[in-house]
């Protein structure tokens, strides 16, 4: 019969004590030979035996060190050994400086593009640094601070963000620049200042940095991220953020006056339904659209538009910024190891209505080494000059991740109708990335 | 031509880009968990964030204790959060990922400072049958769970383990697999990667809450001097005990004028097949105030036994008729030696 703990250890006591040796006949016999009068085996705390240390001599003095909540990730993670309890305050002191609470890591990629259209073969090289630290205080974390900056080469690259001057260039670019403070109310209400995504559509919730897969055609907003400050939350049934930034992504520049005001509220990301609703209205710097703007002009508006267009030295004059303004809505449904979403928006490039529309099936195995995924981009403008225009993509992309320093891509882009009857093109892309 | 130098340039940058194990750290591509932080611990104030590197020991380790492995996904820099009210840690939280037929799920698992389940949420979990372990019922099942109560769940020893003894329906056995491993994997991992954290994290907690008046907190190292040792196996009248004393860990704790309030005491308790960790909160006389164990299974007899020992100041050997009355009187003569 099995014996309880209580019984057991009621039995332990050494066999010379009277009155061990009643307890051990009141729990049976069978108990006699568990352990009595020996000395236990010491265990760790899986269970296993570990081997009992004699006491050295420099081990024979008490010693005393205070312990706080500022001892906590003081200890070096890869020496083990004893901990450094060298804080005699336990009333929480501002955290020590040091390297804790730090993720850093090395992004190198480099991708390949052919363009049909082009008739050429071009290559993006980039290097940079992912830096994310958690601050702290006695009263928690107050902060987290995010630097991602990149130096980016093109070679050869026709099709390419405005702040490249060119299509062979060097360009410092920066992903995410920010400092989100945390301290007001829990996570409910935090303040970003930096360099930030736009909070509009899909691409806020999932993030494509670095990636060939991308949920935010040039032609919609025509920011990616951008400079400026933000307000932004989690909470129960919802998230949010909303932006004022400077209107020029990478760059920070006045010219035109450009601004952009964003936000997005949507559903809780660790759902398997995510719903998200956007707004977005500014002034862009965005020359692409400008030109395509001015080309669905009348041609007698566009001569005027024309006689009060200066350009500066640089090509950048307030013909670059273009006044915007956009509606969204976006979803997510995923079921097993299937993802679909699609994202729809509409709104205005000054008075020439817009109309953006993406969809996506993705899928990925079990253990998300590999990924795979076909989306359709539909851009739709109403020119003064000839009504709605649209342009339609296809897209079909696969990823391979071995582990998690390298990455595989493969991208191929069809393009199947284009603004003004330009032609057709083909566009096929491969990225290898490795991340230390 | 065009097609030539597409070909080059590929073979190019696939060349330098041959995969290779590299020990490096990596970015923790989990998010943040900081709503279901509060949602878990609704009386925290704040969290801290405790930033480390899993890495090959916490793999070994899981693979020596577990009968399954690490993901590369679960490996690099991960974190660990504490949740605090004022100044007094509540527990941790930690997210693990686990691949699972519908892809990886993404699990947030909230413990208390003696690393057994309070709570869990799924940060990610493609599973249709999410829902059904969402449920207060099965988070009540697993709640206070340890991990020897977890491990005992499972039957078989090879990767394909299956949980042999916690059934909700047939219909959601492989998540409740997922999930149950993931708890167990977490608790290794937490407990390998985050070792100083967890006995810091633990220690303040308990002395917090036993003295809520504690101004200064001191963990007292290599209190088995020789002299002491004398002491108690005078006292016990033995000089074997059943408190494996390799891992006692004893704070001291005073008030604003260094007047000592109490002390907490954390043993590892071993005698023949029992084998227990209790916690021992002692007042300034060394007289024993409150003993638990953080055995989840704990039966209601030895918990009363336990619980009889309040109060109780054990002077003779003659008063040592357990096990723990024995490990009583020795934690009474180490505390004792230490207002001295």
């Amino acid at each position: 019969m099995p014996l309880t703990p209580s019984i057991r250890l009621r039995c332990w006591r050494s066999v010379g004590a009277v009155r061990s040796v009643a307890l051990v006949l009141m729990a049976g016999i069978a108990t006699v030979s568990m352990a009595v009068g020996q000395e236990p085996a010491p265990v760790d705390s899986g269970g296993n035996e570990v081997t009992k240390p004699e006491l050295t001599t420099s081990e024979q003095t008490t010693s005393e060190h205070s312990i706080s909540l500022d001892s906590l990730g003081q200890d070096n993670d890869d020496a083990g050994g004893d901990l450094a309890f060298d804080n005699y305050d336990t009333k929480l002191p501002i955290e020590k400086d040091g390297d804790d609470n730090v993720r850093f890591t090395l992004d190198i990629s480099s991708r390949v593009i052919f363009s049909k259209q082009a008739g050429k073969v071009s290559t993006q090289h980039v290097v940079g640094i992912d830096y994310h630290k958690v601050f702290s205080d006695k009263e928690g974390g107050w902060g987290t601070l995010r630097l991602q900056p990149y130096l980016t080469r093109l070679d050869n690259v026709g099709s390419r963000p405005p702040y490249f001057e060119g299509e062979d260039d060097w360009e410092h670019v920066f992903r995410f620049f920010d400092f989100n403070y945390t301290r007001l109310a829990q996570g409910k209400f935090n303040i970003r200042v930096g360099h930030f995504e736009i909070p509009f559509g899909l691409e806020y919730p999932i993030d494509t940095n670095g990636t060939m897969h991308q949920f935010i055609p040039g032609r919609n907003l025509g920011l990616k991220a951008d400079w400026g400050i933000s307000i932004n939350g989690t909470l129960p049934y919802f998230n949010y953020e909303v932006s004022l930034t400077r209107g020029t992504g990478n760059e920070i520049d006045h010219r035109g006056q450009p601004y952009a005001v964003a936000g997005r509220i949507g559903t809780p990301n660790d759902k398997n339904l995510i719903i998200g609703l956007s707004a977005f209205h500014g002034r862009v710097w965005s020359p692409a659209s400008v030109g395509a703007w001015r080309a669905g002009l009348r041609p007698s508006t566009a001569r005027e538009m024309a006689r009060g267009v200066t350009s500066t030295a640089h090509g950048r004059g307030r013909d670059d910024v273009i006044r915007r303004t956009r509606f969204g809505i976006d979803i997510q449904w995923y079921r097993g190891t299937i993802g679909v979403l699609a994202e729809a928006s509409y709104g205005r490039d000054y008075n020439q209505d817009v109309f953006n529309g993406l969809a996506e099936l993705n899928w990925n195995n079990r253990d998300e080494t590999w990924f795979a995924y076909t989306q359709a981009n539909v851009f739709a403008q109403r020119f003064y000059r000839g009504g709605w225009d649209s342009e339609v993509q296809s897209i079909w992309g696969i990823r391979y991740r071995p582990n998690t320093h390298w990455s595989y891509s493969f991208q191929y882009t069809q393009q199947v109708e284009t603004l003004f009857d330009g032609p057709d093109n083909s566009i096929i892309m491969f990225q290898t990335r490795y991340r230390f | 031509m065009i097609m030539k130098r597409f070909v080059i340039s590929f073979a190019a940058i696939s060349c330098i880009a041959v995969p290779t194990t590299v020990d490096a750290q990596t970015y923790c591509a989990l998010r943040d968990p900081v709503k279901h932080i509060y949602v878990m611990f609704p009386e925290a104030t704040s969290y801290r964030s405790i930033v480390k590197t899993v890495g090959d020991e916490a793999r070994e380790m899981v693979k020596k204790r577990l009968p399954f492995d690490l993901h590369f996904n679960e490996l690099g820099r991960h974190t660990l959060y504490v949740p605090v009210k004022g100044d007094t840690p509540l527990g941790v939280v930690h997210v693990r990922s686990e691949a699972s037929k519908w892809g990886m799920v993404e699990i947030a698992w909230a413990f208390d400072t003696d690393l057994r389940v309070k709570d869990f949420r799924f940060q990610r979990c493609r599973d249709p049958k999410r829902k059904t372990l969402e449920s207060a019922m099965f988070r009540a099942r697993i709640k206070g769970a340890d991990f020897s109560e977890l491990k005992d769940l499972f039957r078989g020893k090879s990767k394909n383990a299956k949980l042999a003894s916690f059934k909700i329906s047939k219909k959601t056995d492989d998540l409740s697999n997922v999930v149950i491993r993931s708890a167990l994997k977490t608790m290794v991992v937490t407990e390998v990667v985050w070792t100083e954290d967890l006995r810091t994290i633990s220690l303040l907690a308990r002395s917090k809450n036993s003295f809520p008046e504690v101004d200064n907190i001191v963990l007292v190292d290599h209190v088995y001097t020789p002299n002491v040792i004398e002491k108690v196996t005078k006292r016990i009248g033995s000089k074997k005990s059943s408190i494996i004393r390799e891992t006692v860990q004893i704070v001291r704790l005073t008030n604003g004028e260094k007047k000592t309030l109490g002390f907490c005491v954390k043993t590892d308790l071993k005698a023949g097949d029992y084998h227990d960790m209790l916690w021992w909160v002692l007042d300034a006389n060394a007289a024993i105030v409150k003993v638990e164990s953080t055995n989840s299974r704990i039966d209601l007899q030895t918990k009363r036994e336990l619980e009889a020992l309040a109060g109780r100041h054990i002077k003779e050997e003659s008063g040592c008729a357990t096990v723990v009355e024995m490990a009583a009187a020795e934690v009474q003569v180490v505390c004792q030696s230490l207002l001295k």
